[in-house]
């Protein structure tokens, strides 16, 4: 039986990808409107639905803060999401603490304080596992919790790292999570790299540690460009049917008909990022 | 031409403009907190949301669904952030009566209003700490609201007009709620 070769000697992965490219990135903004905001991920294989509803009131009035909003995050995996048949969605030590990881994510970035004695509640609903759940679950209540309009300091996205075979691979994927190397979520703000949450899954040598930190922020960063991108765009046909005219930036790498947008971020193997050619208002 | 901007775009320097809405200051920049068109008016800086909850303001007409009875007023669903406030000193009572509201008028609050009852009123002030509205139906236009249909839409879908109780055919009328509630009926008498 062969084994499986996590890197081959050419640089290509199991799925043909580079250490340091994410997988596809698709996604769609605004689903339900029975939610005030939501929105649904792909990274690769692994598809993720998001829903927030708030702020609102509490339902719990024990639970209230009386400066600012509290927030809750359930995530749930369908039963069908997996390769085996899971018999329970949520209520298991993981999926809590990947509510909780979530929820820890957003809860220094949305401006709670502006909705007191409220609550939010995020919600993620995985359809298909592949790996990297709770970064495509986070990006997408990034783009959800944006389209409810609830105030944030800025766009949280997320990206893994895993370490294999000696090398830092961006975004990995369930069979090269399930190896059993160090698989390392960062939740980011792009613009000023500060990272809202970092999770580690079993060890890594210390050393390794700020590589494979890195290799997860650039991915965290390719990543942003196409969400940000697909939001740009949703937003611009919602104004445009508001009668708001057309602005002025010009950050907008491609206009497609199509519903769906994707794009790939493709690094050569120097390691270098290949910069895209849109013009982004710096810090 | 407008600018569309997303969280954490900057938008302005913190000495040119003072932060409005959508908007929040870190370091020296002004920076947008929400999906939205830049607004700048004079010395202040506000993006007004693509898509928000509705905002009372003070003389809004507004269609609400009571969703508790609590003592001596409503909560009532306007479709915001924090429920609104129907005070029981704040309603017209059956016959034109104006008296004071003693404590039979509090056992029997459920006569006026039951939960789950649709009504039109308007908005008489804002809560400056919290935003909770307090609700007024002190007109005879306003109360409650039989034998129609409720239509649920985006409250930016609805401008701030002179009149709100319009009609749309002969017999057809409609009030527009500017929380996102449309209440339509039929008027046999127009």
């Amino acid at each position: 039986m062969a084994r499986l070769e996590y890197l081959t000697p050419e640089g290509l992965r199991l799925d043909g990808r580079r250490p340091l490219e994410v997988r596809t990135i698709r996604c769609k903004i605004g689903l339900f409107s029975q939610a005030d905001g939501s929105a649904y991920v792909e990274m690769g294989n692994t598809k993720v639905l998001a829903s927030v509803y708030g702020p609102r009131e509490v339902s719990m009035k024990s639970r209230a803060e009386h400066d600012k909003a509290i927030l809750s995050c359930e995530f749930s995996m369908a039963t069908f999401s997996t390769g085996e048949r899971r018999r329970k969605g949520k209520g298991d030590r993981r999926t809590a603490e990947t509510g909780l990881l979530i929820r820890k994510a957003f809860e220094s970035v949305i401006l709670t304080h502006l909705f007191p004695s409220s609550q939010i509640n995020l919600y993620v609903q995985v359809l298909q596992a592949d790996g990297g759940e709770l970064c495509a679950g986070i990006n997408a209540i990034s783009l959800a919790v944006m389209e409810a309009g609830i105030p944030m300091r800025g766009f949280v996205v997320a990206c893994a790292a895993g370490y294999l075979a000696g090398t830092p691979m961006a975004d990995p994927n369930y069979t090269e999570e399930s190896v059993g190397g160090a698989d390392l979520a960062v939740a980011l703000l792009p613009k000023s790299g500060k990272i809202t949450t970092l999770h580690l899954d079993t060890k890594l040598p210390v050393d390794q540690f700020e590589r494979v930190l890195h290799v997860a922020a650039e991915g965290c960063r390719a990543i942003h460009q196409i969400l940000r991108n697909e939001l740009l765009q949703h937003t611009m046909s919602l104004a445009e049917s508001r009668g708001v005219s057309q602005p002025t930036n010009n950050s907008i790498i491609s206009c497609s008909c199509s519903r769906w947008s994707t794009s790939r971020e493709f690094w050569p193997p120097d390691g270098k990022p290949l910069r895209v050619q849109h013009v982004e208002k710096e810090d | 031409l407008e600018e569309v901007v997303i969280p954490g775009e900057i938008i302005g320097k913190a000495g040119d403009f003072m932060t409005g809405h959508g908007t929040y200051e870190r370091g020296d920049t002004i920076r947008a907190s929400i999906v939205g068109t830049v607004q700048k008016t004079s010395k202040l800086m506000s993006v007004v949301p693509i898509k928000s909850k509705y905002r009372p303001e003070t003389g809004d007409v507004i269609v609400g669904r009571i969703s508790s009875v609590e003592s001596k007023m409503w909560k009532v669903d306007i479709k915001s952030v924090h429920e609104g406030r129907l005070m029981l000193t704040a309603i017209n009572l059956p016959g034109g009566e104006q008296r004071r509201r003693s404590e039979e008028d509090k056992l029997h609050m459920r006569e006026f209003f039951a939960e789950r009852d649709i009504f039109s009123g308007e908005v008489q002030s804002v809560n400056p700490n919290d935003n909770v509205a307090n609700i007024h139906t002190r007109n005879l236009k306003y109360g409650k609201l039989l034998n129609g249909f409720l239509v649920s839409v985006h409250s930016h879908l609805i401008r701030r007009m002179k009149h709100h109780f319009i009609q749309l055919g002969k017999n057809i009328r409609a009030i527009l709620g500017l929380n996102g509630y449309i209440w339509l009926y039929y008027d046999p008498n127009p």
